[in-house]
């Protein structure tokens, strides 16, 4: 990857690579994860792309690039949405947040982070940056969630390693649905 | 995959948009995206031009008064989040709890799934069954289609290639209407094998309505079931009824089920929702 940045001014500025077609580009201005960023991108380019390729965050995961795996889920403007399914030029004017920006700045995990290590809510991996999103906005917004309304958005994303169970054991303990203890929760754990 | 090269305008105005697509270009319409992205990533569609109507501020409100007024780029999650929508037209928050996943309905737009007329959609079967007007705008003027008029097939609408959809109205449903929306999918958030949405009145038997969809080329009526529950109050159908009905069906084999499990699938949920219908009359 050749990230071609330049840093005239304060915001950083991410340049599209040389043109192999005649496409209308397009000058964003965005906050991705906080930072403003000033960008040229094509019309084509989908916004999963545009983080992974041009601002190296490839923490968001590309499933099925359809919608429906949820690998990709992003905030936008803090609401959870596919970034498979949004082309970069339509994010302009607009806020961004991956599972790069749910950290504290220093490092220190945010809530659901450090529920999904204490409870085993990952195997390989690929589907958690999407849950992080999804479940992170569960717990940052104001309403009390449901254990029903925990399953619906649990259903956002699909986990191939069928891991739902820790990960729905983690989430329940981020958002202080009736959280089993971490010793107790054998009868809840998948497999033998 | 991705999409082909093409390229992206963002509309200003109802105005700039009908402009953009009277030009002639190979150009569609992008509201919420969230099935005609899928099909540009996977190539079904590749259009010269994307026409975002997502920020036009006109599109963005929904109105409530004697009837509901949602505009074009309203997506679905606002619709079924409103407290007006949720009171007065629940068949609408029940068939969008039924649309995909909680990011894909914070993108998707009602008007959008009208218009996409996919016939295993739920809005189109809504809009049938509630009785709801398209707006469309062209340079040519306003038109109102009933929904009736509006759904001509898989895929397909009355639009004129020049149109756009501005809003969709559901008129106020009448006093002690009852009404079930139900579906029959693999699992939560799949597109139906079957579904149907029905509306029964105590007044007016003449206004009922039971749609289905999934089970054929978009929201369908099924006639000889709304003439049959006319002149009785019988919450159970006569299920020699159901299969005459049943037998008038012709979807089509799929990987999710076959065109006989799709018909056994609509025959149950028919008969479970004018149950449930009839249980909400008062």
């Amino acid at each position: 990857m050749t990230e071609l940045t330049s840093t005239t001014s304060s915001r950083r500025r991410i340049l599209a690579p040389p043109a192999s077609e005649s496409t209308a580009r397009h000058e964003i201005a965005v906050q991705i994860n906080g930072e403003a960023i000033e960008a040229e991108v094509e019309s084509r380019l989908l916004l999963t792309d545009f983080l992974r390729e041009r601002l190296g965050l490839t923490g968001t995961h590309v499933g099925c690039e359809q919608g429906s795996c949820g690998a990709c889920t992003v905030l936008l403007d803090d609401v959870p949405i596919r970034s498979c399914l949004l082309l970069a030029p339509q994010i302009d004017g607009r806020s961004i947040r991956t599972v790069e920006g749910l950290a504290e700045r220093d490092g220190t995990p945010n809530k659901m982070q450090q529920a999904f290590c204490d409870h085993h809510g990952l195997q390989c991996g690929f589907c958690t940056p999407g849950l992080l999103i999804t479940l992170t906005s569960l717990a940052e917004r104001e309403v009390p969630v449901t254990l029903d309304e925990l399953d619906h958005h649990l259903d956002s994303s699909i986990c191939r390693c069928t891991g739902y169970m820790n990960i729905r054991n983690a989430a329940r303990y981020a958002l202080g649905l009736m959280p089993p203890r971490v010793e107790d929760r054998s009868g809840e754990r998948d497999g033998p | 995959m991705k999409p082909r090269a093409l390229d992206y305008v963002r509309a200003r105005s109802i105005d700039h948009a009908i402009e953009l697509l009277s030009t002639g270009a190979d150009a569609r319409v992008l509201a919420g995206g969230q099935s005609m992205m899928p099909a540009i990533n996977m190539r079904l569609a590749s259009p010269d031009v994307l026409i975002d109507i997502g920020r036009i501020d006109e599109l963005r409100s929904i109105e409530v008064g004697s009837h509901l007024r949602i505009g074009a780029a309203v997506t679905q999650a606002e619709v079924a989040g409103h407290p007006d929508v949720l009171h007065r037209w629940p068949m609408l928050t029940a068939a969008i709890a039924q649309i995909g996943q909680p990011p894909i309905r914070n993108r998707g737009t009602v008007c959008g799934s009208l218009a996409h007329n996919d016939p295993q959609a739920e809005l189109p079967a809504v809009a049938v069954a509630l009785e709801a007007v398209v707006t469309s705008q062209s340079r040519r003027g306003t038109r109102s289609i009933p929904a009736d008029e509006f759904f001509r097939g898989t895929f397909t609408t009355s639009l004129e290639d020049d149109e756009i959809v501005t809003a969709v109205d559901f008129p106020e449903p009448a006093l002690g209407q009852g009404w079930a929306f139900q579906e029959f999918s693999q699992q939560p958030g799949d597109l139906a094998t079957a579904g149907a949405a029905v509306v029964l009145n105590r007044r007016e038997a003449a206004a009922n309505r039971v749609v289905v969809f999934g089970v054929g080329v978009g929201p369908t009526r099924a006639t000889l079931i709304e003439e049959a529950i006319r002149y009785t109050t019988d919450p159970s159908l006569d299920p020699q009824l159901v299969d005459r009905w049943g037998a008038t069906l012709s979807p089509f084999d799929d990987a999710h089920a076959s065109a006989h499990t799709k018909v056994q699938h609509a025959k149950q949920i028919v008969v479970r929702a004018v149950a449930e219908a009839r249980g909400r009359m008062s």
